[in-house]
């Protein structure tokens, strides 16, 4: 991720200078920084002439003072009677400038607005309807956020919480104003960066997938196999057991928007289990596991074994171990699993685990609610595979339906999370962001679609795309992409016999396509080799719509 | 000192761009015709030295006379030097 050059344009009401220089020395990703005059934000905004604007950036941060937008709010740090209906057309004169350059970046930062320096006056009026200054910022803010939430790629950084982090007199510089003109420390800048690389993280599709975790001393206080299940310090009148349980609690939520749990113990495999079922204060039940690994087996061997039979890379684990050893082994082992410092303190967890920016996420699918689900209807598939003699005999038993549409708008955001988080299925890795997806999409000449599959056991969603683009009767096969979990069941086969279909269909009798090799996407190569699509060491390859067709006769296909 | 010059160094590199990087070299240039910082270098430089000085020294000096004493600071040797005298008096 090191090498993965960002751009992103700087715009603010305030000297800056500092957040470019740490920000230039971040080593997340390659930044190239398009810095700007700072207190020019609304002739920056309006001149498109702009050097900063000739080359589409991937980030424009757009950071600005509530003074800086608004004269009327400037009235209430005087104690002056304002009106609140200017303050919103101020409001929505900068919302109308912000617009003119949302075509030149693919994601556009704002955070709130704060104070340049801490108000500690008035704590009496603060809130008044007539003077108060936080009233009128939670206003200003609530107002802007219902504006930007109409644009797909405008995003509404939480200055407050970088407040929060890094408390209020550390995140403020009195000197750094009136020298520079910079209100704000560099510790806070840090919490700025932190946020911005989460969010493009987040936005391509880097976020994490799965957390393994360990057991004793990490999800309750204690060693089970030594003091027993009914000793074990979870929830009940005791601080350090109310730590775990809100660490529980916190690794649930985790769950319920998508995150898979698992996992890796060493212990006596019921012992840890009866744990984990009878103890009453357990928030955790072994349902909300996709995968466990209780044994006295080598961890990353375990974790290993967890990513090869849930098919996800180890790039999307997090592993959290109270064990310096564990995750020193882990770490050195494993190198593309994530594996944070657990705190020494368990009543440290929870508030660390809210911290980790590894599982942020722009959108939940109905997909990612149910993805637990989905892996262990998985599981009951693989064990009718195990009992059956034929792979066609095991496609037949499961009853598989395929429906391919054309890309709605309504699906769009699973498509562009497919798009953006596919790695290893997937036949140019481009990542677009969800508007570039949507105007790639509305050209005529190019084509989108969604595959989704069920079966008996149940409804996977949309699991795939495929898209092309067509010029001068030819086309160009631009995506093919098809979740990791449902690879081996013929679902390519049907995609292909799909696009040719509609080629032969629309007179085109040639697609083309190219393979571009990425340190993932080898499964892609491997399965169109396979297929005869593609020849070995070549990159390159064409389909002829009018060839032999795949036998399908296992899966019933539906077009839309 | 030297741990609060190396401190304040440290600091001040996490925001300067490679080619400007600080050593703690006694002849490395500061404030002078050929050294490649700005003053907004110059200015992030003060502030931080300031904080540490403060924190661990007690040691509170304006700006004022910083910029009054700006002949002091050529180079990072001198710097210390400049300092080292304030801490005695």
């Amino acid at each position: 991720m090191k090498n993965n050059k960002v751009s992103i344009n700087i715009i603010s009401s305030f000297n800056h200078a500092n957040l470019v220089g740490l920000l230039r020395n971040n080593n997340d990703f390659k930044w190239q920084i398009n810095d700007s005059n700072f207190n020019q934000v609304f002739q920056i905004l309006n001149d498109k002439k702009l050097n900063i604007w000739k080359k589409k950036s991937d980030i424009s941060l757009i950071w600005t003072s509530p003074d800086s937008i608004s004269s009327e709010f400037k009235k209430l740090l005087n104690h002056e009677k304002v009106n609140k209906n200017l303050i919103k057309k101020d409001i929505d004169f900068f919302f109308d400038c912000l617009k003119n350059v949302k075509k030149n970046s693919d994601i556009i930062l704002i955070p709130n607005w704060i104070l340049k320096e801490p108000n500690e006056s008035s704590i009496a009026l603060s809130f008044s309807k007539k003077f108060g200054i936080e009233y009128h910022l939670s206003y200003m803010n609530y107002y802007l956020s219902e504006l930007i939430s109409r644009e797909t790629n405008f995003y509404l950084l939480n200055s407050n919480k970088w407040l929060t982090n890094c408390g209020s007199e550390a995140s403020y510089n009195s000197k750094l104003w009136y020298l520079m003109k910079n209100p704000f420390s560099n510790e806070f800048y840090n919490e700025v960066i932190l946020d911005i690389v989460s969010i493009f993280k987040t936005l391509r599709g880097f976020s994490k997938k799965i957390l393994v975790l360990d057991l004793d001393n990490t999800l309750w206080g204690g060693i089970v196999g030594e003091v027993g299940w009914k000793n074990l310090r979870i929830g009940g009148h005791d601080y350090l057991g109310e730590a775990f349980k809100d660490f529980q609690c916190k690794i649930k939520a985790l769950k319920n928007y998508g995150i898979l749990l698992a996992l890796c113990s060493k212990n006596n495999e019921s012992t840890a289990l009866e744990a984990i079922e009878k103890h009453p204060e357990m928030v955790l039940k072994i349902d909300d596991f996709i995968l466990y690994k209780i044994n006295w087996q080598d961890k990353a061997k375990n974790i290993l074994d967890i990513s090869k039979e849930l098919n996800i890379g180890l790039q999307s684990f997090v592993f959290l171990d109270d064990t310096p050893y564990e995750r020193a082994n882990v770490k050195e082992k494993l190198p593309e699993v994530t594996v944070p410092n657990l705190p020494s303190d368990p009543l440290q967890y929870s508030v660390f685990l809210s911290k980790l920016r590894y599982f942020d996420t722009s959108f939940i699918s109905d997909e990612d609610k149910k993805r637990a689900e989905l892996y262990k209807s998985e599981f009951k598939r693989k064990k009718i595979r195990q009992s059956l003699k034929s792979h066609s005999q095991w496609l037949k038993t499961l009853k598989l339906t395929i429906t391919i549409e054309n890309a709605k708008n309504e699906n769009l955001p699973r498509i562009h999370q497919l798009l953006n988080k596919t790695n290893q299925m997937n036949l140019s890795t481009r990542r677009l962001s969800e508007k570039e997806l949507n105007s790639w999409k509305n050209k005529p000449s190019n084509k989108l679609w969604s595959i989704r599959a069920k079966d008996k056991f149940g409804d996977y969603g949309i699991i795939g795309i495929i898209s092309i683009s067509i010029k001068n009767r030819l086309a160009k096969l631009e995506d093919f992409i098809l979740s990791c979990r449902v690879v081996g069941r013929d679902i390519e086969k049907v995609m292909i016999e799909f696009v040719k279909d509609y080629c032969l269909n629309s007179k085109i009798y040639n697609i083309k396509g190219k393979y571009l090799k990425t340190k993932k996407n080898s499964l892609l190569f491997e399965c169109f080799n396979q297929l005869n699509l593609i020849e070995k060491n070549k990159h390159s390859f064409e389909i002829i719509p009018s060839d032999k067709k795949f036998d399908l006769s296992n899966i019933i296909v539906k077009k839309k | 000192m030297q741990e609060i010059i190396q401190k304040t160094i440290n600091e001040l590199n996490k925001i300067l761009p490679r080619q400007k990087k600080i050593k703690n070299e006694d002849k490395f240039l500061l404030i002078d015709k050929k050294s490649k910082l700005d003053s907004v270098d110059i200015v992030n430089l003060f502030v931080i030295l300031e904080k540490y000085l403060k924190k661990e020294k007690n040691l509170s000096i304006s700006f004022d006379i910083l910029l009054k004493d700006i002949d002091e600071f050529k180079t990072i040797g001198s710097l210390k030097s400049y300092l080292l005298k304030k801490i005695k008096k």
